[in-house]
């Protein structure tokens, strides 16, 4: 037998290379394999002399004998994958051939709009729930500081529900915005409230590129002891940040809605030209783009549900989602949106 | 609404670029939408016409020529109004003007008309922009200068402002001047309002019968005025705001309106008997025919101005026919006065007609103004026609007494709105540069008296809007929420809905959103006769197609299918999850939760390497199945449906005992019903509130595992077609130590009897505390079968070790 020695090892290690590299048949890889590295194999036999070596020269042979299996091993590898490629050309794949469908379905744009939109204001620690779509005129209107033949009346053109059906003498109407839910969130439960209310609006007006007369909204309210201005602010900010990219900047301007004091509208930069250019389609030029009204909850609208409003304020947003998802998908004319065109809903 | 920045002029110094201007409005809550310049003419000039003759070749035609200081031009025109020795606004080639024929804006250029040469053209108010008159030539004032370009005396901007119902006031030039005023730090200058000196007799009777509806009423008589075409300068504000010019008397109503907010109206006073006027409600036998001519029936709670014993206004909307202005009027009737606006804005819903007088008055106008209104038109009138005098002047004010509103205002409001503080001495600047007078009453606090304009300003709040909005909101840190996040509900019915979108959507289904609002005959083409509840219906539908609450999802679903049938072979797997409306004894309807969905055409889109059969009612329960699986519910199958489905191919979804959806094959001549061509068409329809929440998953108990071997038997029963398999697998899963049975193969056919089946059963047998041994496993088994006999009259067609 030979001796064992680092020498040896790389002679078994230049003799088993060889023969390994003439091989063509997994059939002649797997008699190298048993040959040269299988229990009975040649490395094995050689190493079998470790244990009549000198504690000096057991580690000069242990080093290499390590190093030589492990090489052996890598060019095993490489010779099956060689060997394999050789023997398999005859059966080849066209890969770019599609692969079997696996057909999936999809969530409508505005249901994913919606999420994303809650997925942020969730992880802001507000909770999600929904409210009735037929309401009653009190909610809709009278207890969000529209009275009865208040001009302001006139921003939500309303669609009535004939009530003779429906046991009762009171108004009923299609909701013309998911603020009732305001003033049913507040006499439900008491502060601290965060909560967004996605839902279904509607409106009596004809549509066109920009109005569906059928549409999203979510609304939001935040009451607590010591809710202000700037907490409104810092909440659409990140919002914002988080929904249209971290450098948006956000700008409040005043505007009206009954239900809330001070009243703002909010506008993010344009993500598109960022202002510079005044053909820009998604801000005509302005370089901002209106996103959603908010303010502070009204005090008539703390007090109408049994709220101090010396003692609790908050403040309350609402945004479309149609909207939303058109700026950020470049759809031009809202009217697709429920056309239920198949060519549409599988864009998303 | 639309103004001329040259009237807001008058009012206020306007210094800075108007785009800016228009900026800082926005942001301050007058929302600018258009910025419309007029001018930028360039080569257009002030020219004097001195001979006017025929062009030889066009009868139409004029042939002029134009002095320009001391040049003499050529021009050929085709206005019927060109005369010599009037003063005209000359383009010369390049100059930038409005072709009516193209629509838009274009370069003149030299030309030969009818072989005449013109050296520019005499223009029109619709060529230079300032106005829609196109029938003739603008004929500028005899005193303008010849000579000097036409821009500095015509151009001018208009802002088209969108304005907020709760700012009346800003329905005004002087009001939104006075916002500028505020905004850029400038004085508003306010035109003269002072009540008239000339002495007057007393010959108009003012009768207030309803103080509730008119709590002011001031008037006047000016006698001997000429109605006659309005002043240039009178005309050119009404165009800009997008009037027309009707004449002296009435447009100058119409300016007081625009300037000061106040509508008024005029009457001939030879049509008013005796000079009495009353304002009292209508009775229900009167009627009145309004200017624009028609003829409205009152009822009793319209409120009208009225003669002795007629209606001649409907006050606060519009004026009636029988007393209107006309050519010979010469004593006229002034009307300024403050209506209730909840009753005005009844009255103008209730017969349509809304006014530029209407939309004031249905935001309440505050009674002061009519006085100023009255004494603004008395002046112009008295000025602009010399030979009118002031003949009465009577002002009845039902409440003099009334005081004006005085609001307390203090730092810890500010800070606890806004969440920063605002200096009592800056808050007193802003506050008095919009007209509201305040006095200091420490370095925390102000008083505030609102002026007559401002009735949207009622409470601390207003004022905090009306300083932060001027200040700029700009100003206001930025924080995030600090206080402790509320305890949210659990099993929120909300975010398991959001689940089962998603294991739709995970097999397969596209999700469709439709509108909730249908008709009777979509409803009847579902066949579910009366099965469903009695539809409520919108009182003001917008269309025949959308009259009702929808009680059903499926004709969204079959609609939306006809329309995309032939998107492609298929899949068509769609559902919806929405609402459906029931009507309930608490008034609301009941907004009941459905998933619904259909499912036809191919398994899959079609492949080079697949043949795809057919959707089948097994792929459509197995969607079903996947969807409460996730829920961790398990649900019965029954035969038989509805009257949209197939009823030998139909099955009602039980759980626990309650039904909450069916299942099947649409019947035919419901897709027939729809013009659905594709067939067959399944169809699920589940009330998901009996779903939700049903057994959330954390309901869930941990069961042990067994550490001993399973054992699995197969068996072949046969028994009646008619056997529901869900039943004898139910029996067999009673057995001990059978942990689950699958149907793996369904026989019928020649090697068994006719109305017979084969089921190929797989039983699976475990123990918890032990190996079974094969005489155990038998034993079951031959339990089982025996059992099956007895159950189902079961006969073993086979039995595999």
């Amino acid at each position: 037998m030979t001796k064992l020695s680092p020498q040896t090892l790389k002679d078994l290690h230049k003799n088993a290379s060889e023969e390994l590299d003439a091989i063509q048949s997994s059939d002649g890889i797997d008699a190298w394999r048993i040959k040269f590295l299988g229990r009975k194999g040649a490395l094995a036999q050689l190493l079998s002399g470790i244990p009549s070596l000198s504690a000096e020269d057991k580690r000069a042979v242990g080093i290499e004998a390590n190093k030589t299996k492990e090489s052996l091993e890598t060019l095993l590898t490489i010779a099956v994958g060689r060997v394999n490629n050789e023997t398999n050309t005859a059966e080849g794949l066209d890969v770019t051939l599609p692969g079997f469908p696996l057909y999936q379905g999809k969530l409508h744009p505005t249901t994913q709009v919606v999420r994303e939109i809650s997925q942020i204001f969730i992880r802001m620690g507000f909770d999600i729930t929904e409210g009735p779509e037929v309401e009653w005129d009190i909610y809709n209107f009278e207890k969000l500081n529209i009275p009865l033949g208040h001009p302001a009346r006139d921003m939500w053109n309303t669609l009535w529900i004939d009530n003779t059906e429906l046991n009762t003498q009171n108004t009923i109407l299609l909701r013309t915005h998911t603020s009732p839910m305001q003033a049913r969130l507040m006499e439900q439960t008491s502060p601290p409230i965060r909560v967004i209310v996605p839902g279904k609006c509607y409106r009596y007006e004809a549509t066109d590129a920009t109005h569906e007369w059928h549409f999203f909204q979510i609304e939001g309210l935040a009451v607590d002891k010591g809710i202000n201005f700037s907490d409104l602010k810092g909440t659409l900010y990140e919002f914002a940040r988080q929904m249209f990219g971290s450098d948006r900047k956000v700008r409040f301007r005043c505007d009206y809605f009954p239900f809330v004091e001070p009243g703002v509208d909010m506008s993010i930069d344009c993500f598109s030209c960022g202002g510079s250019n005044s053909q820009c389609r998604i801000c005509k030029g302005t370089g901002w783009i209106e996103i959603m009204g908010a303010g502070m909850v009204h005090p008539k609208v703390l007090s109408g549900v049994g709220y101090d409003p010396e003692e609790y304020t908050g403040f309350a947003f609402g945004l479309g989602p149609e909207r939303i998802a058109m700026l950020k998908y470049g759809i031009d004319d809202i009217r697709h949106f429920y056309s239920n065109n198949l060519k549409f809903l599988r864009q998303f | 609404m639309k103004l001329s920045v040259n009237w807001l002029k008058q009012y206020v110094d306007i210094e800075s670029d108007i785009k800016e201007l228009a900026h800082r409005l926005t942001m301050a809550g007058l929302e600018v939408n258009e910025i419309i310049s007029i001018g930028g003419w360039k080569h257009c000039y002030v020219g004097l016409v001195t001979s006017v003759a025929k062009h030889p070749n066009a009868d139409r035609l004029s042939l002029c020529t134009v002095e320009i200081n001391s040049e003499r031009l050529q021009i050929v025109c085709g206005a019927p109004n060109v005369q010599e020795g009037t003063k005209i606004c000359l383009a010369r080639p390049g100059s930038k003007l409005y072709n009516p024929r193209s629509g838009t804006y274009e370069t003149l250029k030299p030309s030969k008309i009818r072989g005449v040469t013109s050296e520019g053209m005499i223009c029109s108010e619709l060529e230079l922009g300032i106005g829609d008159d196109h029938n003739g030539i603008l004929i500028l004032p005899e005193e303008t200068e010849v000579g000097i370009n036409v821009e500095s005396i015509l151009a001018d901007t208009v802002l088209d402002i969108e304005l907020t119902p709760n700012r009346s006031d800003c329905y005004s030039v002087t009001g939104i001047a006075r916002e500028i005023a505020a905004l850029t730090n400038k004085t508003l200058c306010m035109p003269i309002m002072a009540p008239p000196t000339t002495s007057t007799n007393d010959t108009l009777t003012i009768k207030i019968e309803a103080p509730d509806l008119c709590p002011r009423y001031t008037g006047a008589i000016i006698k001997n005025v000429k109605i006659q075409e309005s002043p240039d300068w009178l005309k050119d504000r009404l165009k800009k705001t997008g009037l027309n010019p009707i004449n002296n008397i009435v447009d100058i109503t119409n300016f007081v309106m625009y300037e000061l907010n106040q509508p008024m109206h005029a009457f001939d006073l030879s049509t008013i008997p005796n000079n009495v006027v009353k304002i009292r409600r209508s009775s229900e036998d009167e009627s009145i025919t309004l200017l624009d001519g028609q003829t409205l029936s009152l009822d009793t709670e319209t409120l009208v101005i009225a003669d002795e014993s007629n209606p001649i206004a409907l006050a606060g909307i519009m004026g009636g026919q029988s007393t209107q202005i006309t050519e010979h009027t010469t004593d006229i009737l002034l009307e300024s006065a403050s209506f209730d606006g909840f009753n005005n804005r009844q009255s103008s819903d209730k017969y349509r007609v809304k006014t530029d007088a209407s939309i004031r008055f249905e935001k309440s106008l505050n009674p002061e103004l009519p006085v100023y209104g009255l004494n603004r038109a008395i002046s112009l009138i008295t000025q602009m026609l010399e030979a009118s005098y002031l003949d009465a002047y009577i002002d009845v004010d039902t409440d003099p007494e009334k005081e004006s509103q005085e609001i307390r205002l203090t730092t810890n409001k500010i800070i606890s709105i806004l969440g920063m503080d605002i200096a009592i001495p800056k808050c007193l600047d802003v506050l008095t540069s919009l007209g509201i007078t305040c006095s200091e009453v420490s370095e925390h606090e102000l008083v505030c008296t609102i002026p007559y304009w401002r009735n949207d300003i009622t409470l601390p709040e207003d004022l905090v809007e009306e300083i932060i909005r001027i200040v700029g909101y700009d100003e206001v840190p930025i924080r995030m929420l600090s206080s402790q996040i509320p305890h949210h509900q659990t099993n929120n019915p909300y975010i398991e809905k959001e689940a089962i979108r998603d294991l739709l959507v995970k097999s397969g289904l596209q999700e469709i959103i439709s509108y909730p609002l249908t008709d009777d005959s979509s409803i009847a083409k579902l066949e579910l006769s009366d099965t469903l509840p009695k539809s409520i219906n919108v009182l003001n539908p917008m269309s025949g197609l959308y009259t009702q609450l929808r009680t059903s999802l499926r004709q969204s679903l079959l609609a939306t299918l006809q329309q995309n049938q032939f998107y492609s072979e298929g899949p068509f797997k769609l559902f919806e999850l929405g609402r459906v409306f029931y009507p309930s004894d608490e008034g609301l309807p009941n907004e009941n939760e459905r998933i619904t969905g259909i499912c036809t055409g191919q398994k899959s889109p079609n492949h080079w390497n697949l043949h795809p059969e057919d959707i089948s009612f097994y792929d459509t329960k197995g969607i079903l199945e996947q969807v409460f699986a996730g829920l961790n519910i398990n649900v019965e199958y029954s035969l038989g449906s509805d009257g949209s489905y197939e009823t030998n191919q139909s099955a009602t979804i039980s759980y626990l005992g309650t039904v909450i959806g069916t299942i099947g094959r649409v019947k035919k001549s419901v897709l027939q019903n729809f013009d659905i061509q594709l067939e067959p068409v399944f169809m699920f329809d589940i009330e998901l509130s009996k779903i939700l929440s049903a057994n959330p998953p954390a309901n869930n108990k941990f069961e042990q595992i067994s550490r001993f071997p399973e054992a699995i038997r197969d068996l072949a029963l046969i028994v009646d077609d008619t056997t529901n398999s869900s039943d004898i697998t139910a029996q067999i899963l009673k057995q001990p130590y059978v942990t689950a049975v699958d149907i793996f193969d369904v026989y019928s056919g020649d090697e068994l009897d006719p109305g017979k089946k084969s089921l190929g059963i797989r039983i699976h047998f475990q123990s918890m505390s032990e190996t079974l041994t094969n005489e155990q496993i038998s034993k079951q088994i031959d339990a089982i079968i025996d059992q099956s006999k007895k159950s189902f009259a079961a006969r073993l067609r086979q039995y595999k070790d």
